[in-house]
């Protein structure tokens, strides 16, 4: 031991500290987790899982029963497990859509919701199989009365659109909030909000069954 | 030895520092509302904070969805299935159920291991400090007898 007390000690406890904080400093590095951006995917599909098809022979003007074979997708890419629901609303012309400034819904009515957990960089691909089953036309206007979604129909009190032009589906992305135990519409926190919609024109001007 | 005792107490002091930061935090929330998927969810959530892996989390994530659909299904019934309807409602809750329980396990077990992993991880950085300085110190007593060698070398020759 006789070498040690040759050495100057400030040197050696300097090392020491030195080679200490740098090894911790490797050990905070490999534990902690680099921040990454936080958000959602959401699309919609045609039935070739393509951008592109979305109404048969690519016509927005829908028949009465013709089906339309979408997929609804969700990549959650917030770090951890989400609870979401997507919204399926029914719009027309004058419908306000959902305010990417105001972080507010479309005013439209809901029809139906689908919930998920999902995982951590997981996608979830929703089969989304629908057609207008039942139309009637009263003063220059078609109402929808019921739409069949995945094999279950749904009654609709007050779908319009005038001359049958430019009815939309809105799908709207909301998440559950930990904090207030309720499903909000987009996610983040108060200084940083974003959310996540689609809306899809058709008009149902030729009312009758499919060729 | 006075500087071996020096080295103790500083990685003493550091694993000590290290050892009383907290690890996670967990929000405080109000279940009033659907209590059964806020508390799983938030079971879940805390799960992973505790540092559970996702191969642990995904049965937990697959039993919530089950929970789901069993709602989900449930929600679709005519209003003369009210016995479909309350069998469906309770195995969804008691999935729930079963979803907390064992998220909150999880979360005990993770938190221990994130613990433990934590603790190893420093120790090791500390004795890796400790390694290195006395590899120093020996690098630095064989230079200085090299140094000596060196400068003290000397050849007799007779003349």
């Amino acid at each position: 031991m006789k070498f040690i007390s040759t050495q100057n000690r400030r040197t050696l406890i300097t090392v020491f500290l030195v080679l200490a904080i740098i090894s911790e400093m490797g050990a905070y590095v490999a534990l902690t987790p680099p921040p990454t951006d936080q958000f959602f995917q959401f699309y919609v599909l045609d039935k070739n899982m393509l951008a592109a098809d979305y109404y048969p022979q690519n016509n927005t003007n829908l028949l009465l029963d013709s089906k339309i074979s979408w997929y609804l997708g969700v990549t959650n890419l917030m770090g951890n497990v989400q609870l979401i629901e997507i919204r399926l609303k029914l719009g027309n012309e004058t419908t306000i859509p959902p305010n990417d400034t105001t972080d507010t819904p479309a005013s439209a009515p809901e029809l139906v919701a689908f919930d998920r957990a999902l995982m951590d960089n997981e996608t979830w691909t929703l089969p989304f199989d629908w057609s207008i089953t039942n139309v009637t036309t009263t003063t220059g206007s078609a109402h929808i009365l019921t739409v069949q979604i995945n094999n279950q129909t749904y009654q609709i009190s007050d779908w319009s659109a005038l001359k049958g032009y430019n009815f939309r589906l809105i799908l709207e992305l909301w998440v559950w909030q930990g904090d207030t135990n309720t499903f909000e519409f987009g996610w983040g926190n108060s200084a940083e909000r974003r959310t996540a919609w689609l809306q899809l024109w058709f008009n149902m001007t030729n009312i009758g069954p499919p060729p | 030895m006075k500087i071996f005792k020096w080295l103790i107490v500083t990685a003493t002091i550091l694993i000590a520092i290290i050892m009383i930061t907290p690890f996670y935090g967990r929000a405080q929330i109000s279940l009033t509302l659907q209590p059964g998927f806020g508390q799983a969810i938030t079971a879940i959530n805390n799960a992973e904070a505790a540092g559970a892996y996702p191969n642990e989390i995904l049965p937990l994530v697959a039993l919530l969805n089950r929970a789901l659909d069993l709602n989900q299904k449930a929600s679709t019934l005519q209003l003369n299935q009210t016995g479909e309807h309350d069998q469906l409602i309770s195995s969804a809750n008691q999935a729930l159920v079963n979803v907390t329980n064992q998220a909150n396990d999880l979360t005990t077990r993770s938190a221990q291991r994130a613990h433990s992993n934590k603790i190893i991880t420093s120790a090791s950085g500390i004795i890796i400090a400790v390694l290195g300085t006395f590899g120093y110190v020996v690098a630095a007593e064989f230079y200085q007898r090299y140094r000596i060698k060196r400068t003290f070398q000397m050849k007799v020759k007779r003349k």
